[in-house]
């Protein structure tokens, strides 16, 4: 059985037939580009969306980072930290620790799992910084020169984590 | 009733200390070995004895230095073995929860 054929029209040497079955399968194919491309920019607008929020989420770390530098200056000259101080560095670190566990748990929930090492990499010098800052905290008189010096290069070598991390999440 | 499902619940803020000392007796008051033998351990095997689980709850406090949590856990763990402390430990820290996972490295020995 011979299918229904359409002319559309004959333009010289150009002559447009097609039959009901090309035209459904046109119909379907166009569809499927639409469709397909849809899910691609949806898909784009999502990781855009995704990256966005990780570079954000790293900021904020950078920001807790250098508020907490800027609380361990108080204490450089002298090294004896009154109780209002060892707070105040305290809760730095704390809102510090908090922007990098907010990090992992994005990331985790993104499922980036390619940025993994890189987060472990600054969770690692969080938790340095953690023992170096916090457990002078707990004794007389406080921090030394030494120390100090100490936390002031693992914050650098942090903040460079993070920053690395951002390009990560860029070239992503 | 399940025995399972008991637990032997600790509250460090309340039932210890907010202000969290250093590691040792030695070096201060409030340590982290002052906790694990007066606290953490007689919970822990009062908590074994029953078969029950172990509830830490780290909220309410200033603040812990490392070296407290890791004498503590790490130190009960060198004690009594690092599985059968995981095994039945469960830990709350909304205040901070990022010390759930440092405590579970200083317990697995990963870091001290």
């Amino acid at each position: 059985m011979t299918e229904p054929v359409h002319v559309f029209g004959s333009f010289g040497w150009l002559e447009l037939k097609i039959t009901v079955g090309e035209l459904a399968l046109a119909i379907s194919t166009l569809a499927a580009a639409y469709w397909i491309t849809r899910f691609i920019q949806k898909r784009q607008a999502n990781d855009e969306a995704t990256r966005d929020l990780m570079i954000k989420l790293c900021e904020d770390a950078l920001q807790e980072l250098s508020a907490l530098s800027g609380a361990m200056e108080d204490c450089s000259s002298d090294c004896k930290i009154e109780d209002a101080g060892r707070q105040r560095i305290r809760r730095h670190m704390q809102r510090f620790s908090n922007s990098v566990h907010t990090i992992e748990v994005a990331a985790a929930k993104a499922t980036l799992n390619k940025l993994t090492h890189r987060i472990t990499e600054v969770k690692d010098l969080r938790q340095t910084l953690h023992t170096q800052i916090t457990d002078p905290l707990v004794t007389d008189p406080g921090l030394n020169p030494d120390q100090l010096r100490q936390i002031e290069g693992t914050v650098r070598q942090t903040r460079e984590a993070l920053i690395t991390l951002q390009l990560a999440i860029i070239q992503q | 009733m399940n025995v399972a499902e008991k637990t032997v619940s600790i509250n460090v803020a309340q039932e210890f200390s907010k202000t969290p000392g250093p590691r040792f007796r030695s070096e201060g008051n409030f340590s982290g070995e002052q906790f694990r033998e007066e606290i953490l351990e007689p919970k822990f095997l009062s908590a074994t004895a029953e078969n029950a689980r172990m509830f830490v709850d780290l909220d309410g406090g200033y603040g812990y230095a490392t070296s407290f949590l890791e004498e503590a856990f790490g130190g009960l763990a060198r004690i009594h073995g690092e599985d059968r402390l995981l095994r039945i430990l469960d830990l709350k820290s909304d205040e901070e929860p990022y010390l759930i996972d440092d405590i579970k490295r200083y317990i697995r020995g990963e870091r001290d």
